[in-house]
């Protein structure tokens, strides 16, 4: 379903070299798989994760997602793509301030079209155990708190794709396990999970494990 | 359906940030208030001395004063002579045939009248009989002087308003012995209340007597300070005007390189004197509006543009979830418009309610001019509009992750 052909992405900045993040990279995952991408801090992982998420486009290459080169898809086709279809736990979660647990994990169902959206949230939020936190604000709440309203609202509008940035970073190891339980549940449902890890224990719980070195991506066989 | 809930999810998030959300509709809140207050009292003002300066010259009316009248803004600056005599005003009456009434008057003021122990400070004005007709004095008890009493000299009066209550209270003034200045006059009538002069000044505050009286008996003067002309129509007013110029200039023997030693006052020179009043009303107030309404605007624009860049963030996440363009630029653009337009209302209201104590404080008149406050409050709802509008718009069309960042 994720067909990725010789996608180059540089950042140029004033003043400052360019900076090559992915440098021809070629990468295929299925419908119903569960890949981990490992790597070096500032090897390109966060960029992949924003192009295959759609949240970016790539310099140069192709992208198809489910057969439809998405470089053709206007910016809000693409809006309605990630909507549906795509589940972000962001590296830095992203929640908004001052807004509670609750309203944090709604946020997609807001812009979904479904016509019944009560009690959404709180089902997500009980998946990553933190009902009872429903209505406290990120300000309330602990790091890796934060991180699971994060997955929670990543979660809620029953997306096809989940990408997931560190999504353990902050928890502990009983925490970071019982995550991957629940993205293990939800591969085994039939969603496509993409982890974006540091950790090689965490990276074991996917089928296929791709490397990510200075923009250029290998798989890693087992 | 989707619409409401983007709304909604949209105003828990500005509201969330309560601090910079009272801040801004407080400062909309405090311009527009503001602005009500001053337009509305420089409206009242113009108002007020239009229709002041209007009920006391009418079409047919000529006013001759004594000594050059000069114009200061809305303010007249008399600088009586004493060169014009009761028998330069009979000539005129009886040269100019369209002349079908007049009077002519001296003013003393500061003047003190007593009866029986009560005092008031009075401006003592001495007039013609006619002068009951030619200033449409309303009679509300007795009666005005007659043409013998004038021609007699009769120590006769007829009071005003506030005079009639200083001295006699509650008690019939008519028939009765006040002093004035220490000279015994018999009250004959007395007047209906009737506002202030195109000056501004109280006329409820006169004693008027026979002028005869008045020159002979109590300033012994031989001359008076203005007199009034009424002709036949308002076709009749300029080239009476003329001849009143060209009698007065013979009769003071005024050579022709001299400037004259009074003023004529057409309905035209009034006319003139409105238009420069409210060329300054028309066009200091506006400008004045006009000020406040770029500072509230300043304001409500820099927080609008301080708010969309500190909500990038925001922006950016609302569209990795989902949001389409248009669903950020609807969201900022209800946001701004319902925050400029409930912050002007209330403003406008605090405005009008402020009015009350404050013209109550310093006697001012009001006029809440609908218009006008209408056309700021659009004008500053438009401006906080587009300053939030814009840069939401411009965030809504860039990829998330630029403004994720
Ligand atoms: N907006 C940007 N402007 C300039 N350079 C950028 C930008 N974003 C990323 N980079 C650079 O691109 C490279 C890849 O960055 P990226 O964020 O993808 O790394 P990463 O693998 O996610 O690192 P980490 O593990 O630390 O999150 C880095 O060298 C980074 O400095
Ligand atoms: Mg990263």
């Amino acid at each position: 379903m994720i067909e990725i052909n010789d996608v180059s992405k540089s950042y140029k900045r004033d003043h400052a070299p360019e900076v090559k993040a992915l440098d021809n990279v070629s990468l295929r995952i299925a419908k119903g798989e569960f890949a981990a991408v490992v790597g070096p801090s500032g090897s390109g992982k966060t960029t992949l994760m924003n192009i295959i998420g759609l949240l970016d486009v790539p310099d140069s290459g192709s992208y198809k997602l489910n057969g439809k080169e998405t470089s053709e898809l206007d910016i809000d086709e693409l809006a309605e793509l990630r909507n549906k279809q795509i589940g972000f736990v962001f590296q830095q979660f992203h929640l908004l301030p001052k807004t509670t647990a609750k309203e944090n994990v709604e946020l997609p169902l807001v812009y979904s079209d479904r016509t019944k959206i009560t009690g959404l949230a709180e089902e997500a939020l009980a998946m990553v155990g933190l009902r009872e936190r429903m209505s406290h604000t990120p300000e309330e709440l602990s790091g890796g708190q934060q991180q699971k309203v994060a997955i929670a609202r990543a979660l809620v509008n029953n997306p096809e794709i989940i990408l997931a940035d560190e999504p353990t970073g902050n928890l502990d190891s009983k925490s970071g396990e019982d995550i991957m339980e629940i993205f293990r549940d939800l591969n085994s449902n039939g969603r496509t999970i993409i982890l974006i890890t540091h950790d090689k224990k965490i990276a074991s719980y996917a089928n296929r494990t791709f490397v990510i070195v200075d923009g250029t991506i290998t798989e890693e066989k087992r | 359906m989707i619409t409401t809930r983007m709304l909604k999810s949209g105003f828990k998030t500005a509201w969330s940030h309560k601090l910079r959300a009272t801040f801004m509709i407080a400062s909309v809140m405090i311009g527009i208030a503001s602005l009500t207050v001053i337009i509305s009292l420089g409206k009242g003002t113009q108002e007020e001395v239009l229709s002041r300066v209007k009920k006391f010259f009418s079409a047919t009316t000529i006013n001759v004063m004594s000594g050059r009248v000069r114009m200061q803004g809305t303010h007249a600056k008399m600088d009586p002579t004493t060169t014009l005599k009761l028998s330069d005003i009979e000539d005129i009456a009886a040269r100019i045939k369209t002349i079908v009434s007049w009077d002519a008057g001296q003013v003393e003021l500061d003047k003190s009248a007593s009866f029986n122990g009560q005092n008031a400070i009075v401006s003592l004005h001495g007039h013609m009989p006619s002068a009951e007709a030619v200033w449409n004095l309303v009679i509300t008890e007795g009666r005005f002087f007659t043409k013998a009493e004038n021609d007699g000299t009769a120590r006769v009066a007829v009071i005003a308003p506030d005079v009639r209550k200083e001295l006699f209270g509650d008690s019939g003034p008519i028939g009765r012995q006040i002093g004035i200045e220490g000279v015994p006059f018999q009250v004959i009538g007395t007047i209906a209340p009737r506002g202030p002069d195109p000056h501004g000044m109280s006329q409820d505050d006169q004693i008027i007597i026979p002028l005869n009286t008045m020159l002979k008996r109590t300033v012994n003067l031989d001359y008076v300070i203005a007199a009034k002309f009424i002709v036949t129509d308002k076709h009749a007013v300029n080239s009476a005007a003329e001849q009143i110029t060209q009698i007065l200039r013979e009769r003071h023997r005024i050579n022709t390189d001299e400037g004259d030693d009074f003023t004529v006052i057409t309905p035209q020179a009034v006319n003139d004197m409105i238009r420069r009043a409210t060329r300054v009303f028309n066009l200091y107030l506006p400008m004045l509006s006009v000020v406040f309404l770029i500072i509230g605007a300043l304001i409500v624009a820099n927080l609008m543009l301080l708010s969309v860049s500190e909500r990038m963030k925001e922006i950016g996440l609302r569209k990795a979830v989902g949001a389409k363009s248009k669903d950020i630029q609807l969201q900022f653009l209800i946001e701004a418009s319902s925050i400029t337009l409930f912050a002007g209302s209330v403003g406008f209201a605090a405005g009008a309610l402020l009015l009350l104590p404050i013209t109550k404080m310093i006697d001012v008149p009001y006029t809440i001019s609908w218009s006008v406050m209408l056309f700021c409050l659009a004008a500053s709802s438009f401006i906080g509009i587009a300053a939030g509008f814009i840069p939401a718009r411009r965030a809504a069309v860039l990829q998330p992750v630029e403004s994720l960042r």
